[in-house]
């Protein structure tokens, strides 16, 4: 269960949230001179991205505004939150992409634990 | 005193006290409510010639007038509470005061009921119903928030302070329908301190 | 009823005053209050308490805690009965009763111990083995193999007790109450910051309350009164929560934390306070956390070292100085570590005759070896333990040299009626490990410690591989005082009390895995809950499982409700030898919610039964309820579906609201529907581009239905919206889709088209509504309103009036969902009850009757009105609708371009339309499919569409349906047949939806 913080009302817990879906897609000025392949792409398709990912939310148990995030979605880490309009904040990749440092889609397996560093391993 | 035709949701709950008086529930009902929408800087000096307080501008914040307590719901929305049926001559001068300025004030008297919550356990209650933070340092008197409390959505407010004689006193603005269900979820919740528990009037089997 | 022959005669944390009768298997006990059942049992010598899952040989009393792995017993009968209860946690309260489970017919003599004779046959991957195949024999063998191997019996009856759920913030959740935690908590609560700390068992000390009295002394003071004056502060401050019998059992994300409180458990029922749930859940949201979870000792793995008898010799020392019990008259010690040695010492103190202490090691610390020597108790060094002897209790131990990996020359056989048994220290990493933090490998300590962390947590104390006690008092401190700055607040550490009279504590290791065995198939048990043997996890390697998720699930190591405690850190080290891998190469199972097994109420809190979820009703409710509605659920709302006369069925009901409202009046509460105040001078072209069809024009005071389409063209909602003013628009949705659509058409004004001057506000509630039609609702408003004209030709249809009622002021709609005649009455819903009344006070000379939910159905669908969610499911355009006509041609709207998509100008979509039975007493059921041959072709049956609404129509005496087909609108007076469960299809004749006009056109 996330705290999520609301750009209007602070942090919140994640009960009071509703997801929007993936952030910055206008909707087309003219949707009549789209071929179907692009219509279809502004419709259906998102990117659901492994790693920083731009969502839209909406507080929807308070203010009930839409907002934009940058969620780590390997961390469930928040980087930034900010209001419909401002632009895409620049947010620092440094850090793990995910919790153990594991490349994305390898899975946890190998590395809830860390590397031996004490010399020999016990057997 | 309010058109006796008029029948307010918790109509059929009397007011309930814990043993020992730490706890006591009841319905404030019928209180005149009106929500606002408006761009605050454009709105707030016309609502404040009306009702004497200007417009919160921050999450929490609520402005009290002899007029009404104006709770802030959103940056451009506000909910106004005033006495039972001053409502619409409220709205009226609020629309004549707003006029040219485009907003919105929709009478939602009827929308809402409130359930004020007193006494020394109200803040252990409401912590059973809400993730908000109910500590002293974290809700103080004069706030509202806005959130969840068991299932049902919600406007907390804190009415009377902690040290006032008898402990703080909340009320707690739900919606008409939701209304019966949370009496019974916060007379639950104070069982553990002497309220008695109360059934759903909605609480009957289904299907026949 | 026997004495407590093993109970020592003074100290403890017991209360030696208050007696406390219970009973076990049938017989009756006698035990302190501050006992556990455990240690009641074990004043009395009894070792045996369980059977085991799979073989169902006996278990013993192994540990003093959660980490025991098979005392399992049930609490209680009937609804109170509380299965897979551990002997080890559950207090004793006069009138308990334990039952042993999984044995048949009883603990002694149980008939399933067959199945270890059998036990060869059991190997690891048994049942994946057996019941492959052939398809179905599982639902054979099932009930067998449940009845056997059944983990206690669940509670047929509705459970009566009480559970509770509270949230909590705070600046530091100290988890653990031993030293490390308490000094933790100390330096934190001095700070001034919110603190929470829970403590597993029934109070705070943790390995304090093990250790002799007067050893070690803090502050010069036995620990008993050290921990008085910690308990003492900790009471005094406001801002701490100190919450004992409570277990985190869950470390989510962003440091939210479930902890399980058992508030009354440890009562007996009738001293139960009525007003206190039985359990509480705590949903904590920690700034930061002080993991102080200490550590879980390990037993060794060798020959036969189930017998009830061989416990871990850290819980050997909790029972001689916490419950001051001695749990055998003559006892061996097993180990490969120091720490063990101090069991025979206190043991000996108490009394017992220690007949050995066997060391796997060559050489012990030498304090050791010299205090054994001066207690007169053997030592055997470099030796192993080979064999076990006693039925269902621990007689004699067997015992040899040791040779590396091998057994040496036989030393002989000692005498033991309990062997305390030492493999070592596990830190409890499991919240650590839930919390993501990464392990490490540490060869000193021989097991995995805290590593990295991830959230805002850090590790106190032996949890964190620091096992010394005043280093761990010392490591609490700092921690404490850490998490309480990271939360913002100035923090020093708390000094930590002056230990003295300490026993030094020698700390050495070696790692043995598995004690070396004559034997080839040695019965050496690894999982003792779970049966799990060392031969069963080479099996797991030698069948090719490499990874230790694998193995653990193929052959249940660590898989039952003791999560493999004492089990894992051993499994780990036995597959990293035969994988000849590193353990750290091998790594851990992963730790997962819960920590130990919670009971189902407690998450469910006070959300259940009549509160399970909200029930919303309208204003009218009570007259409904009053009036013999039955009531249907429609999203959150309840709705009369129906109102039943005395001695009506539903049928009977349903058909006289059905007629009524087309030969008299009907009055139908439609308060539900969705109800949007919409202001602003965009308002108009805002509607515009929502709704399918045109809205610029629409004046003051008219009404006009309109579709919703979500981008992807479906139909997502439908209602009609009255225009009020040119900048304000009243609109109504579906009553399902309220919250939905406001959602919806936020999300469009704030994210897309901010510029519209648009504000849209929900006034659902604000007003109640009375519909009323039929060929007399004219007259019956008229009756009602003081100001209107309800003349049906200048109070148009689609059109709307401000009226009053006795003064009060409504909106009177003349819309319609029936066909009929209509009037809507909104009145602000404080007026909603008043107003039903008035309306059924009235119409009575005009034979109204209130009509449900279910009537409303069938009329619209007389009229061929679709129900957007019924009708419709989100794969249905406005054209499959066969609903051209609402959607415009020249300007854009939400989902327009989808309309001309290639799959949405398929020719074979399909099509809403109705459907007729040939026999008129038939009626279809909904959602079964529709087919075009007269019987069942050989699968796969090419499906043409589906009922989607079906009725017995009374006003057209006959059934009717709508269904969506395949090309639909080009089938009229097509047959077609509808597939059933049972029997021949029915056959049907493709027909328009408006049933009612095409009756009137065949009447002429």
């Amino acid at each position: 269960m996330f705290v999520i913080t609301c750009p209007y009302c602070g942090a919140r817990d994640q009960t009071e949230f509703a997801y929007a879906h993936e952030a910055h897609i206008a909707r087309p000025t003219d949707p009549e001179s789209m071929s179907d392949a692009d219509w279809a792409e502004f419709v259906f398709m998102r990117k659901n991205t492994k790693g920083i990912y731009a969502e839209r939310w909406m507080h929807a148990a308070g203010c009930r505004k839409f907002f934009n995030a940058l969620r780590n979605t390997a961390t469930d880490e928040f980087l930034a939150v900010y209001r419909i309009g401002e632009p895409m904040p620049e947010v620092s990749a440094e850090g793990p992409a995910t919790p153990c440092g594991e490349q994305p889609g390898s899975g946890n397996d190998a590395v809830k634990i860390m590397a031996d560093d004490s010399g020999g391993g016990g057997r | 005193m309010a058109d006796p035709r008029r029948r307010s949701p918790l109509a059929h709950r009397a007011p309930l006290t814990a043993e020992g008086g730490t706890l006591t529930i009841a319905e404030r009902p019928l209180l005149g409510r009106l929500v606002l929408r408006v761009d605050a800087d454009k709105g707030d000096a016309a609502v404040a010639t009306v009702i004497g307080a200007g417009l919160p501008k921050a999450v929490a914040e609520t402005a009290l007038s002899e007029a009404a307590t104006i709770f802030w719901l959103s940056p451009d929305e506000w909910m106004i509470v005033t006495a039972a049926e001053a409502e619409e001559r409220l709205a009226a001068d609020l629309g004549a005061a707003l006029a040219g300025i485009h907003h919105q004030i929709a009478v939602v008297s009827d929308y809402y009921t409130a359930i004020e919550i007193a006494g020394a356990r109200a803040r252990d209650l409401l912590s059973k119903l809400t993730t908000l933070d109910m500590h002293a340092r974290a809700f103080k008197p004069g706030e509202a928030r806005a959130g969840i409390f068991a299932k049902a959505n919600g406007v907390l407010f804190q009415r009377v302070a902690d040290d006032a004689g008898g402990g703080p006193a909340f009320d707690l603005a739900v919606r008409w329908s939701m209304a019966d269900y949370l009496w019974c979820v916060v007379a639950e919740a104070g069982h553990e301190w002497g309220l008695p528990v109360e059934h759903p009037v909605a609480g009957e089997p289904l299907f026949h | 009823m026997t004495a407590q022959h093993f109970r020592r005669p003074a100290g403890g944390r017991i209360d030696r005053g208050r007696k406390v009768a219970f009973s076990f298997d049938g017989r009756r006990f006698e035990g302190y209050a501050g006992d556990t059942l455990a240690s009641a049992l074990l004043a009395h010598g009894e070792q045996m308490v369980a059977r085991s899952f799979k073989y169902h040989r006996p278990r013993g009393i192994v540990g003093a805690g959660s980490e025991d792995p098979a005392g399992l017993v049930q609490i209680g009968r009937g609804a109170n009965a509380d299965p897979n209860t551990r002997v080890t946690e559950q207090e004793i309260y006069d009138g308990l009763e334990a039952i042993p489970q999984n044995c048949f017919p009883s603990l002694n003599f149980d008939i399933n111990v067959l199945n270890d004779l059998m036990s060869p046959f059991y190997s690891a991957g048994f049942y994946y083995k057996t019941f492959m195949g052939p398809p179905g024999s599982w639902r054979l063998f099932e009930p067998i193999v449940r009845h056997s191997a059944g983990m206690g019996v669940c509670p047929a009856e509705p459970d009566p007790d009480r559970y509770d759920q509270v949230n909590r913030h705070c600046d530091v959740l100290v988890i653990g109450g031993g030293p490390a935690g308490l000094m933790a908590a100390l330096s934190a609560a001095r700070a001034g910051a919110r603190i929470i700390l829970c403590e597993e068992t029934a109070e705070i000390g943790g390995r304090l309350l093990s250790y002799p009295e007067g050893a070690p002394t803090l502050n010069g003071k036995p620990a008993s009164a050290w921990l008085d004056s910690v308990r003492g502060e900790l009471a005094a401050n406001p801002d701490v929560t100190l919450l004992t019998r409570t277990t985190v059992t869950g470390y989510y994300a962003m440091n939210f934390i479930v902890a399980w409180e058992k508030v009354s458990d440890h009562l007996a029922p009738g001293e139960r306070d009525s007003h206190l749930p039985r359990q509480r859940t705590w949903r904590i949201r920690a700034k930061e956390v002080v993991l102080a979870t200490g550590a879980i000792e390990r037993p060794l793995v060798f020959n036969g070292n189930d017998r009830p008898g061989i416990m871990l010799a850290s819980a050997v020392r909790t029972y001689l100085h916490r419950y001051a019990v001695v749990p055998g008259r003559s006892a061996v010690v097993f180990t490969n570590n120091d720490s063990a040695w101090a069991a025979a010492f206190d043991l000996a103190e108490a009394g017992a005759l220690i007949t050995g202490i066997v060391d796997i090691r060559e050489a012990a610390d030498p304090g050791l070896v010299e205090r054994a020597a001066a207690l007169d108790i053997p030592v055997h060094l470099n030796a192993v333990v080979t064999a076990t002897s006693g039925r269902k209790r621990l007689s004699s131990v067997e015992i040899a040299g040791r040779n590396v990996d091998t057994v040496g020359e036989d030393i002989g056989r000692l005498t033991a009626d309990v062997m305390a048994v030492s493999g070592g220290w596990t830190p409890n990493v499991a919240l650590f490990s839930q919390s993501r933090g990464q392990l490490r490998y540490d060869n000193a300590l021989s097991a995995f410690r805290p590593g990295r962390s991830v959230q805002k947590e850090r590790s106190a104390g032996a949890a964190n591989g620091t096992y010394g006690l005043g280093a761990c008092l010392g490591e609490g401190a700092a921690a404490g005082a850490a998490a309480a700055e990271a939360a913002g607040f100035a923090a020093k550490p708390a000094a930590p009390p002056a230990l003295a009279a300490m026993e030094p504590e020698p700390a050495g290791i070696e790692a043995l895995w598995q004690v070396p065995s004559k034997l080839k198939k040695p019965k050496a048990f690894v999982d003792l809950q779970d049966d799990v043997k060392v031969s069963d996890l080479k099996l797991a390697v030698q069948e090719g499982y490499r990874s230790v998720e694998h193995a653990k699930r193929y052959t249940t190591t660590g898989m039952g409700t003791d999560q493999g405690k004492i089990a894992n850190m051993n499994a780990f080290g036995i597959l990293a030898g035969a994988l000849d891998k590193p353990i750290p190469a091998v790594g851990t199972t992963t730790f997962r919610q819960p920590y130990k097994p919670m009971t189902i109420g407690a998450l469910a809190g006070a959300h259940v039964g009549e509160t399970f979820h909200p029930r919303r009703g309208t204003p009218m409710h009570h007259w409904h309820r009053e009036h013999g509605a039955v009531f249907e659920p429609v999203g959150d709302w309840l709705r009369a579906r129906v109102y039943k006369r005395p001695g009506e069925d539903f049928d009977a009901a349903l058909m006289r609201e059905c007629k009524s409202a087309r030969t008299d009046i009907g009055v139908l509460d439609a308060s539900t529907l969705g109800k949007i105040d919409i202001r602003g001078k965009d308002a108009r072209t805002f509607l515009n581009r929502v709704y399918t069809n045109a809205w610029l024009k629409l004046a003051p005071g008219k009404c006009r239905y309109g579709l919703m389409l979500g981008e992807d063209g479906m139909v997502m909602d439908d209602g009609v919206t009255a225009c009020i003013a040119d900048d304000h628009f009243h609109m109504t949705t579906t009553t399902g889709g309220a919250a939905r659509v406001l959602t919806w058409l936020e999300d469009y004004l704030q994210t897309e088209w901010p510029d519209l001057d648009v504000y849209l506000t929900s006034v659902t509630e604000q007003w109640a509504v009375a519909s009323i039609c039929g060929p007399k609702s004219a007259e019956l408003v008229a009756a009602l309103c003081d100001d209107l004209d309800p003349d049906p030709e200048s109070f148009e249809f689609m059109t709307w009036r401000d009226a009053h009622i006795d003064g009060v002021p409504v909106r009177v709609f003349r819309i319609s969902f029936t066909g009929e005649l209509s009037y809507e009455i909104n009145i602000s819903a404080s007026y909603g009850a008043w107003l039903w009344e008035k309306v059924m006070a009235a119409g009575a000379p005009h034979g109204i009757t209130p009509y449900g939910t279910e009537a409303m159905h069938v009329l619209r669908a007389e009229k061929g009105f679709i129900i957007v969610g019924q009708d419709t499911d989100g794969t249905v355009t406005p054209f499959d609708l066969r609903m051209d006509w609402i959607v415009k041609k020249n300007t854009d709207f939400i989902g327009r371009r989808s309309l001309t998509r290639s799959d949405t100008q398929r020719p074979d979509r399909r099509q809403l339309v109705g459907l007729v039975t040939e026999n008129p007493s038939v009626v279809l059921m909904e959602g079964a499919q529709i087919i075009g041959t007269p019987s069942e072709p050989t699968p796969p049956v090419k499906m043409l569409g589906y009922v989607t609404s079906s009725y017995f129509s009374p006003n057209l005496n006959r059934s009717i349906a709508l269904a969506l087909v395949e090309s639909g609108g080009e089938r009229m007076d097509e047959r077609l047949y509808v597939s059933q469960k049972d029997g021949a299809p029915i056959p049907v004749t493709v027909t328009e939806t408006d049933f009612l006009k095409t009756a009137e056109q065949a009447d002429g």
